[in-house]
């Protein structure tokens, strides 16, 4: 038999996180490579989008018909389990895996908005503060570290409170979470982009401070957002569960992952799979969404490895 | 005098150095540019050398209007420019224009290169799009690029390229002036002479001004009909490139010329080699600052600061020396 000198395999470098290193401990320190596409993360994201998207569609029963006859079975695959729920049912009767998908409804769209709002303004807060700098800039910074000192879920609880629970409450709760965080690092990246000789060029050329602010600054600070904007869903979805949890976020019966855990907390020894089946769809949804924004990090905008 | 496209009056430029965020104190002043005065012709280069922190940029961007001067005049075609605005700014801006040093980082990453050229005339409301996509080729061309490049963006240009770019921008609104800061010096050497050979031909054809700030004395003797030798924020001394050449009299301007490694080593010829470093602006010799390092140092310069006198027509130098001359 010939020996073929064959071309060595490429060794695909993975990139360390403590989530791989507790499946596959690593070996040798290896030389950073680009990041693998992370692909089991991302089917996880687009099906739970999918069935947010269409949860009319894809639900087996109503979220929120109960039918006590049927309360408290087990998943389908365990003793006492009926094929018709597939993930068994919780105390009022209510199908478990509907309810998960209409919940999954609830999340990205409190994602969505509060990522807009509190993204949004933080954007907005932090490309102003950066350009103009001075009194403004102080005055602003010194705002952003005030938030930063309000526990935000106590004040979350105190908006729940005096405005009544509901959407547009969690959403500007969170909201109020998440300015900060944006408005402090896109600060960063324009005071150094002020510096670069463009902008001086741009005002030479006789460029209004608005018209560089949103011609010259912004589309240069949009991957940093896009990085922090996928970095924070993780945030705002546990946010969003925690407030629902503590009652006030969402008023039931409107199905929500955070409220499902708090209802079958209390019955967590004889049927586990009410509260547990959407701490797991929670902690799918967060991991993956994280290692999702990690790797999008690593590719636009690797100065922000240390967030 | 109105030959004159830009005049320079005693300017003089102080950076206040503070202690302190709410309270604070000033302890003292930087003087960047302390008492500065030339003049510019329409269509000429005047060259200003001097070495790092010598004041050459911050004159430039008090000309370019980013910086406001704490004293002195700047005059364009006999328009004094401080307290410009609106329109009159707007106007200031499309006359003088400016190239600077680091070609990586005069382009915007993020915006195609035609719209960066096209810039100034969006700028200044020249609305139509043919007629503003036209002006851009004819100044693609004219920088020797091709137009069709107007669609890509910077990272797909070399750095020469850029500064080619960074050329057409500024010459788009037809400037009367502009401040190139150092625009060859971080060119490879083998695209120094095409770049100044192309700022020669521009000024050839649309009889542009250039004010070359550059610590480089052979780009300005290739380039400048008159150069300025500055020192620690003052002006020691200022002649037509050609004389100044021939004729060098300030001792620092020589320890200038004797840095240049020249292409006939062995040749003998009186050399002046600094030693130490260039006193702190913050708090600068008495007298003449040049006199810690001179090599003719006298008794009279740590006391008197030397004025600024024609020694020859057209050729002032600021030095006890000369005196008597």
């Amino acid at each position: 038999m010939a020996i073929v000198d064959r071309p060595s395999r490429t060794v695909v470098q993975r990139r360390w996180s403590l989530w791989r290193a507790m499946v596959w401990p690593r070996r040798e320190a290896a030389p950073r490579r680009t990041a693998r596409v992370p692909w089991i993360p991302i089917v996880i994201i687009s099906v739970i989008v999918i069935m947010a998207v269409f949860a009319p569609l894809l639900a087996p029963h109503s979220p929120i018909d109960q039918t006590l006859r049927d309360k408290l079975l087990p998943p389908a695959w365990m003793l006492g389990g009926k094929d018709k729920y597939f993930l068994g049912t919780d105390a009022f009767g209510r199908d478990i895996l509907s309810r998960l998908i209409y919940g999954a409804r609830v999340s990205l769209i409190v994602a969505l908005l509060a990522l807009t709002v509190g993204g949004g303004v933080g954007l907005a807060i932090g490309i102003v503060a950066g350009y103009v700098g001075g009194a403004v800039d102080s005055i602003l910074m010194r705002l952003v570290d005030a938030a930063f000192t309000f526990p935000a879920i106590l004040f979350a609880l105190l908006l729940a409170v005096t405005m009544g629970q509901g959407l547009g409450t969690l959403v500007i709760a969170i909201s109020l979470l998440l300015w900060a965080t944006f408005a402090r690092v896109i600060r960063g990246e324009v005071l150094a982009l002020r510096q670069r000789d463009f902008v001086a060029l741009a005002k030479v050329r006789g460029c209004s401070s608005l018209r560089i602010m949103l011609t010259h600054i912004l589309p240069n600070v949009l991957n940093t957002f896009m990085v922090l904007v996928t970095l924070n869903i993780g945030v705002v979805i546990i946010a969003e569960a925690t407030l629902s949890f503590l009652g006030a976020g969402i008023p039931p019966p409107t199905p929500t992952w955070g409220l499902m855990i708090s209802e079958g907390r209390g019955r967590i020894a004889e049927a586990w799979w009410v509260a547990l089946i959407p701490g797991i769809a929670i902690t799918l949804l967060v991991l993956s969404v994280n290692l999702f924004g990690d790797w999008l990090r690593d590719r636009l905008d690797p100065r922000l490895r240390q967030l | 005098m109105s030959d004159q496209l830009l005049r320079v009056e005693g300017l003089k430029k102080h950076f206040a150095f503070t202690k302190g965020i709410l309270f604070s104190r000033t302890l003292g002043h930087v003087k960047a540019v302390d008492d500065v005065s030339f003049d510019i012709k329409a269509g000429e280069t005047l060259g200003l050398v001097g070495e790092s922190g010598c004041g050459k940029t911050t004159t430039s961007r008090m000309i370019l209007n980013l910086e406001e001067p704490t004293e002195g005049r700047i005059l364009l075609e006999d328009e004094p420019i401080s307290g410009l605005q609106g329109d009159a700014l707007k106007a200031y801006r499309a006359k003088v224009q400016a190239v600077f040093q680091d070609p990586w980082s005069s382009l915007n990453p993020r915006m195609k290169v035609g719209r960066t050229i096209a810039e100034s005339l969006i700028v200044n409301g020249w609305g139509d799009k043919e007629k503003i996509a036209g002006r851009v080729r004819e100044l693609l061309l004219q920088v020797g690029l091709r137009p069709e490049q107007a669609e890509q963006y910077p990272h797909e240009f070399s750095g020469g390229q850029r500064q080619r770019v960074a050329l057409a921008a500024a010459l788009a609104s037809r400037p009367k002036l502009i401040v190139l800061d150092e625009p060859v010096s971080a060119l490879d050497v083998s695209i120094r002479a095409q770049m100044m050979n192309l700022l020669k031909d521009i000024q050839a054809q649309d009889n542009v001004a250039y004010l070359l700030v550059a610590h480089d004395l052979a780009t300005v003797r290739h380039m400048a009909d008159h150069t300025v030798v500055m020192y620690l924020g003052k002006i020691v001394e200022k002649a037509p490139t050609e004389q100044l050449f021939a004729d060098v009299r300030h001792p620092y301007t020589k320890a200038l010329f004797s840095a240049v490694l020249v292409a006939w080593p062995g040749r003998s010829e009186e050399e002046i080699e600094l030693r130490g470093e260039v006193p702190s602006p913050l708090n600068p010799p008495a007298g003449c600052h040049f006199h810690t390092r001179c090599p003719y140092v006298m008794p009279r310069c740590s006391q008197q600061e030397p004025a600024l006198r024609e020694v020859s027509p057209g050729h002032a130098v600021a030095c006890h020396l000369f005196d008597n001359a």
